[in-house]
């Protein structure tokens, strides 16, 4: 295939399997930091295979890059360990509160402050690596929270408990003198 | 704004470093799929904390250093230093690590005063004066005008840390324990318990040093903020300020460094890489015009020029305290052979340590000792090697330089022009993320460099025709890019062209790498090789064997030593993969990875690997090949026997060969002092033509000679003229044997064969005239073979 064309067509399917894949590995592989590598990995190997033997269709191109991601995995970048987490009971009552954090309001310029972000993400990650990629699936990649939790193993109730109360510890440390009434 | 869209921000801002997007990614893979780039290798990270404990395990000897520095006034400076309990302790090895970052410190607070146009103190002077006992640190604080951080501000930084003083009391007490463990560990031999207990400390002590740097970057953040300009005292006491002459001329130089950087790239370590001497080509030139200011000594790169003609042994003899004398212009002619665009300024005379040396007298016009170097004596040079390619028969080199120093209470990179690039968050955090890597990959200007190469082309066992000198050398993966330093890439300190690459690879259960090679193996075989001989595997090679001369796939892993060597037999070539040493404290191997001529058994039983590398025995090797004949005294001290010169009667031998042989035969032990030789003429005379058919004319042409003393004098402590160091021997059966002896009449014929690998040998006859005391006479030496050159 010429390269235009290979370039045209890659492109195509690397929007349309990108963010699966990357959640596909970001759920899974041992070192977050890793993430990109294997992705760039297994994407340049792809976009070679579409040079010389040409395109093929998005379920296939999903199944051959997943496999390529579990190979990369399993070879050479390692899974991450499951941690045991503690089981949620589904009330029905976290989603409500969550949804009620989330929407509380802030001034605009606390997402501007680099120094807050940095340290609102550092936060994050001292509550665990599985709270940490929650997070990066939920928010970064736009993960429901059902697909979320269904990627990284664990029960909705246990992911939307998790975020809850990473985000209410966040707020209450700070942003607690601001109006944070929604 | 929402507390929903702050926390999209949120993890958008915090995993710039993890997830580039989608954007950034697409571009990546453009980049790698566009220059050919392969899969990135994954580094397991278990082993920084490997070589991290080996590198503390190692260090536990070295004698304490703090307790005699007066630390009690400060007694967190530690922390602030980034060095933890094991560094401050009697008994523990951070003489070099404190002294180090004190050092460093000082040198920051020198550039703050110079940034403020104020004298700098002599950091060398004060550290020693440091460990004498003649200085404490608080005064070196006051001279400074910095005031130490208050312990309340200290605690307010370390108790968020809460867990740093568990860590290291922990980390401490299982020192014993992995210090027990470590020969296991080395052996693979740790059982489960153990090696969880391992894998467990290793963790702990990761942490701890995290803990630690990032201690002493909020400390050092703290320190810088409550320092005030004000309070600096307008000089530094006389007897530790930087003379006038001393102070760097910053400003001047930094572009001409680059410059010599760039060639010090081209002339020396490319051809180091290449392993040739040929004509080199920059294909893109130097900056138009530069200067360079030849009033350095110290750099931090090792000396870069070596201008051939001034010194009579050449540059070998530079790295060592070799006075040199050389007028203006033979430099100017020097630098004008090797950097055409180079200006020559001659300048004030510097050294390291900002001490006044005569390196060039401005009147007289001449220079001595050493010269050339860097314009900050911090600074680092980082080469970023990105490729070398094959263009026809040139290698094209492409690489990023950039210079890192310290600034303040960060470490930053620069580009040649002084731009800085990258900031990292503290001295001791200077490892580039591979986002970081990338992005200044992107963004800063390549140097592309060619070299012409010249194949060495052998016929193989299959009669296939190789050329050597022709493999393709890439950097694997982004991860290494970053952690490779150019002068651990490209020189080896040993001298040798061995070290080529650097990758990061995946390793098995046992630690050890997985190699990269994966043909679609037919026959996938295994032997271990230990002292030249193959203990185990036989079979297994024998079997490659016959694949790679039925040119059908296979491949067979070597296991040696302190090596792994991969062979993979294809239809159309043999590849070799080979790693070296163990992975070092940013868990980096080197490899060696290039296409081989031979993978075969030679008529003598000897699995051969590669024309010129070694070979090892499949069964007993024959008898000649280890055990020495009675003859070989004769040759043993005569160094080098097959790289000196031929000699008879007719041809004497030199002084320099002279004076080995009668070193290594203990007869110059009178007549040397410490390092020093030097021996009356006449009895230097006497003792070589008892020896050689040695000509007392002859030798007195030698630099040995001194006629104003009548004597010769070497000193041995150079070292710089022969390759084998002073009383060195060759051993029998490594690199040399006699194949044969013959006598005729009075003489013996004496055939030593020096060989590499099998294949590659240079036959010498010498020839010997015992005497009735068992020593001989040498009557002559003749190489009558040789291939090494073909």
């Amino acid at each position: 295939m010429d390269k235009a064309a290979a370039d045209r067509e890659f492109e195509r399917l690397y929007g349309l399997t990108y963010r699966y894949l990357a959640a596909y590995a970001l759920s899974r592989i041992k070192h977050l930091e890793d993430t990109d590598d294997l992705l760039q990995t297994v994407y340049t190997a792809f976009y070679k295979r579409i040079r010389s033997k040409g395109t093929l269709d998005e379920a296939s191109a999903r199944k051959l890059l997943t496999t390529s991601v579990k190979h990369e995995l399993s070879r050479y970048y390692g899974t991450r360990k499951k941690e045991r987490d503690r089981v949620t009971l589904d009330d029905g009552a976290t989603r409500d509160q969550l949804e009620h954090e989330l929407a509380r309001s802030l001034p605009d310029f606390a997402g501007e402050d680099a120094l807050l972000l940095g340290d609102l993400w550092e936060e994050i990650g001292r509550r665990g690596d599985l709270t940490q990629r929650l997070f990066l699936l939920h928010f970064r990649l736009g993960y429901t929270l059902k697909e979320s939790a269904r990627a990284l193993g664990m029960t909705e109730a246990s992911a939307t408990s998790r975020i809850y109360r990473t985000v209410a510890a966040l707020r209450r440390d700070y942003f607690a003198k601001e109006d944070t009434q929604p | 704004m929402t507390m929903g869209e702050l926390m999209t921000k949120t993890a958008a801002f915090g995993s710039q470093n993890l997830l580039g997007g989608p954007d950034r990614l697409l571009t990546r893979v453009k980049a790698g799929a566009a220059g050919g780039q392969r899969r990135t290798a994954k580094l397991r990270r278990s082993f920084v904390v490997l070589a991290a404990a080996a590198a503390l395990l190692g260090a536990l000897a070295i004698t304490a250093f703090a307790g005699a520095m007066g630390w009690i006034p400060f007694p967190d400076l530690y922390r602030m230093l980034g060095v933890g309990w094991n560094q401050m302790e009697d008994n523990t090895p951070q003489y070099g690590v404190i002294q180090r970052q004190l050092g460093a410190m000082l040198r920051d607070w020198n550039h703050q005063r110079l940034e403020h146009g104020l004298d700098q103190g002599n950091v060398s002077r004060m550290m020693d004066a440091l460990a004498a006992g003649d200085l404490t640190l608080e005064e070196i604080y006051r001279m400074y005008g910095k005031q130490p951080l208050a312990p309340e501000l200290v605690a307010q930084v370390t108790d968020r840390y809460p867990q740093l003083p568990d860590l290291e009391r922990e980390v401490r007490e299982g020192e014993a324990r992995m210090e027990e463990l470590y020969p296991k560990y080395k052996d693979h031999t740790l059982d489960a318990e153990e090696q969880a207990w391992w894998d467990d400390y290793r963790e702990k002590t990761d942490a701890m040093y995290r803990m630690q740097e990032e201690v002493s970057r909020e400390l050092t953040v703290l320190q810088a903020q409550q320092d005030a300009p004000a309070l600096w005292p307008d000089a530094i006491p006389q007897a530790y300020r930087m003379t006038e002459a001393a102070v760097p001329l910053i400003a001047d130089l930094r572009l001409q460094t680059d410059a010599a950087y760039i060639q010090l790239l081209v002339e020396e370590y490319l051809p180091q890489i290449l392993d040739f001497a040929g004509d080199i080509t920059v294909i893109t030139p130097a900056p138009e015009t530069v200067e360079l200011v030849c009033d350095r000594v110290w750099s931090h790169q090792r000396e870069v020029l070596y201008p051939d003609g001034i010194h009579p042994q050449g540059f070998a003899a530079w790295r060592d305290d070799t006075p040199l004398t050389a007028t203006r212009e033979e430099v100017e002619a020097a630098m004008a052979k090797l950097f055409p665009l180079v200006r020559v300024r001659h300048g004030d005379p510097v050294d390291e340590q900002g001490a006044a040396e005569a390196l060039y007298d401005a009147d007289t016009g001449l220079y001595s000792h050493r010269f050339i170097g860097t314009d900050n004596p911090d600074a680092q040079w980082q080469g970023y090697p990105l490729s070398i390619t094959r263009e026809g028969d040139r290698r094209v080199l492409t690489a990023v330089v950039l210079q890192m120093v310290d600034r303040g209470d960060a470490r930053v990179l620069l580009t040649p022009d002084g731009t800085e690039v990258h900031r990292f968050p503290s001295r001791q955090l200077i490892r580039l993320t591979r986002y970081d890597l990338a992005k200044l990959l992107d963004t800063l200007p390549k140097w592309e460099f060619a070299a012409r190469v010249d194949a060495d082309v052998y016929q193989n066992s299959r009669g296939d025709s190789f050329e050597y000198g022709l493999a393709d050398y890439s950097l694997l993966s982004v991860r290494a890019l970053g952690a490779a330093h150019v002068e651990d890439r490209f020189a080896d300190e040993d001298g040798g062209s061995y070290r080529i690459d650097t990758v990061a690879v995946d390793t098995d259960a046992q630690g050890l790498p997985v190699p990269v090679l994966e043909p679609d193996s037919v026959f996938d075989g295994a032997c271990a090789v230990t002292g030249g001989r193959v203990v185990q595997g036989a079979e297994d090679v024998r079997t490659f064997v016959r694949h790679v001369r039925d040119r059908t796939t296979a491949t067979l892993t070597m296991r040696g030593e302190d090596f792994i060597c991969v062979l993979a037999t294809y239809p159309d070539r043999i590849q070799a993969e080979e790693y070296q040493g163990e992975p070092d404290e940013r868990g980096l191997v080197y490899r060696w990875s290039r296409e081989i001529a031979e993978a075969a058994i030679t008529d003598e039983g000897a699995f051969v690997t590669d024309e010129w590398g070694d070979g090892w025995w499949l069964g007993d090797p024959p008898d000649w090949m280890t055990q020495a004949p009675p003859q070989w005294r004769y040759i043993r001290p005569l160094t080098g026997i097959t790289f000196m010169a031929d000699f008879d009667a007719g041809q004497p031998p030199a002084a320099g060969q002279v004076l080995l042989f009668l070193e290594n035969a203990g007869l110059l032990a009178p007549y040397t002092s410490g390092s020093l030789l030097d021996i009356p003429a006449r009895e230097f005379e006497d003792l070589a033509q008892s020896y050689f058919p040695a000509d007392s004319a002859a030798l007195r042409q030698s630099f040995l000679y001194h006629s104003d003393t009548d004597s010769y004098v070497y000193d041995w402590g150079l070292q710089a003229s022969y390759g084998r160091m002073r009383g060195q021997q060759q051993e029998y059966g490594d690199d040399y044997v006699i194949p044969s002896v013959v006598q005729q009449g009075d003489l013996l014929y004496i055939t030593v064969c020096h060989q590499y690998g099998v294949r590659r040998y240079q036959e010498v006859l010498v020839v010997v005239e015992p005497r009735e005391d068992g020593g001989c006479r040498y009557v002559s030496r003749e190489v009558v073979f040789s291939n090494y050159g073909s």
